[in-house]
């Protein structure tokens, strides 16, 4: 490439360069397709896996990196036939399916298990995690008064946290299941106003507090 | 760096022989790190970058190049996503015998490819743009509008052929090497090297026509 003898004028130059400046992404960009990505590599590796899974649900998890951010978030509330799972385009990637492991009236949840590498050296992230964890399970058990609490001592312990939407929509399910729909339409609202784009979008759509 | 638009040849002279892109010495600069032998570190084979040393790296390229690629804003995340997706799968499997932007952009333009086919139609960018916004009779200190130059651009790729545009977006937005670009798009380095001065006929002479000129 050293011999190009029609390099392009400074009027070109100005154009590729102002454009590829507009098109550099946000921290907030990066930021929000790295929770769909966690949410999407949990929900896929859940695919892959998921008779497995479903017999040995603490063998699932998997490790997204520095930070060891792993979310596998199945959840499933029996008593409302609401369910919510990470739905991301990029579970198609793996077919099998996340949506054959969700019947809505056996609820599901695929635990984090984080190497033992990151457990010796707690991560913030992974705290908040397990706080969230505790949340599904409870609302797995039926104990939604309980899984609203948790997500609601999540929220202040960790007001801005990178799971905040994952919280918000674990509360609109408890909501749900508690009866207060209009609780959870209104959050759920809230939700999908700040993240529109969210892959919770569809889970939060077929939930009580859109239908 | 001085400028981005400096020839490759001039940036490859003060840079190292394997790589002159800063996202790849960032990662290796990651993931050797934690290491506590600098010198061994630098001695040795760098380490295969984790997979969040990749995303942190090479998030920004991944996103340009989708999005250069024409998939429309609305999908852009989705996209992103996908492509990230499969870097996790494959990462593990990455020798390291191409840089890692190389790597990845083969693994974008698969995605995007997949992407577009699916949506049975081709890229598409927004609507078409008015002449006189981007001519520079719009004055000398005027700078040109972001979002314009972004229209023009996507304007002015969507009028190349697939192949002439995905070497203009490598070579001129992402800085690739002809060596590089040869490997992401799956041609020999000559062949890169016409179609780049192909796009680059059309690219001058589409902007001169944007510009009323």
């Amino acid at each position: 490439m050293n011999d190009i003898d029609d390099e392009m004028d400074p009027g070109a130059r100005r154009v590729v360069a102002l454009a590829r400046t507009a098109r550099t992404p946000s921290d907030a960009d990066k930021r929000r397709v790295r929770q769909a990505l966690a949410l999407g590599i949990g929900a896929a590796t859940a695919g892959v896996s998921a008779g497995t899974a479903l017999a040995s649900a603490s063998k699932v998890g998997v490790l997204v990196g520095l930070r060891g951010i792993i979310a596998a978030l199945v959840v499933a509330t029996a008593g409302t036939g609401t369910y919510f799972f990470a739905r991301s385009r990029a579970a198609s990637i793996s077919p099998p399916a996340v949506v054959a492991t969700t019947p809505a009236a056996a609820p599901v949840i695929l635990p984090v298990t984080p190497p033992p590498a990151v457990v010796a050296s707690p991560d913030p992230l992974l705290a908040e995690l397990s706080l969230l964890r505790q949340a599904q399970q409870a609302l797995r058990d039926g104990q939604a008064r309980r899984a609203l609490d948790l997500a609601e001592r999540h929220a202040s312990l960790y007001p801005r946290s990178q799971l905040a939407l994952e919280r918000g929509a674990l509360r609109v399910f408890a909501f749900c299941a508690l009866g207060r729909k209009a609780d959870a339409r209104a959050l759920a609202n809230e939700l999908l106003a700040a993240a529109p784009r969210s892959p919770l979008r569809t889970s939060l759509e077929e939930s009580c507090a859109m239908r | 760096m001085a400028s981005r638009f400096t020839r490759f040849g001039k940036r490859n002279a003060v840079a190292a022989p394997t790589t002159s892109l800063v996202e790849d010495q960032v990662v290796q600069a990651l993931a050797t790190s934690g290491n506590e032998g600098a010198g061994a570190a630098i001695a040795a084979a760098p380490p295969l970058p984790s997979f969040e040393q990749v995303y942190e790296a090479y998030f920004a390229f991944v996103w340009r190049n989708v999005l250069n690629r024409g998939v429309p804003a609305s999908a852009v995340d989705d996209v992103v996503q996908e492509v990230f997706m499969v870097v996790h799968r494959k990462l593990p499997g990455f020798e390291g015998r191409s840089s890692m932007r190389t790597w990845l952009a083969g693994v974008v333009r698969r995605v995007v490819m997949d992407h577009v086919r699916k949506r049975g139609n081709a890229p598409a960018g927004d609507e078409p743009l008015a002449a006189e916004s981007i001519s520079p009779a719009r004055g000398p200190g005027e700078e040109l509008d972001a979002k314009v130059a972004v229209r023009a651009l996507d304007e002015l790729l969507s009028s190349m052929p697939e192949s002439q545009r995905e070497v203009f977006i490598l070579h001129e937005i992402e800085e690739m090497t002809g060596r590089e670009i040869a490997d992401a798009v799956g041609a020999n380095e000559n062949t890169v090297h016409t179609r780049l001065r192909a796009a680059r006929r059309l690219f001058k002479k589409g902007l001169a026509r944007l510009r009323g000129e």
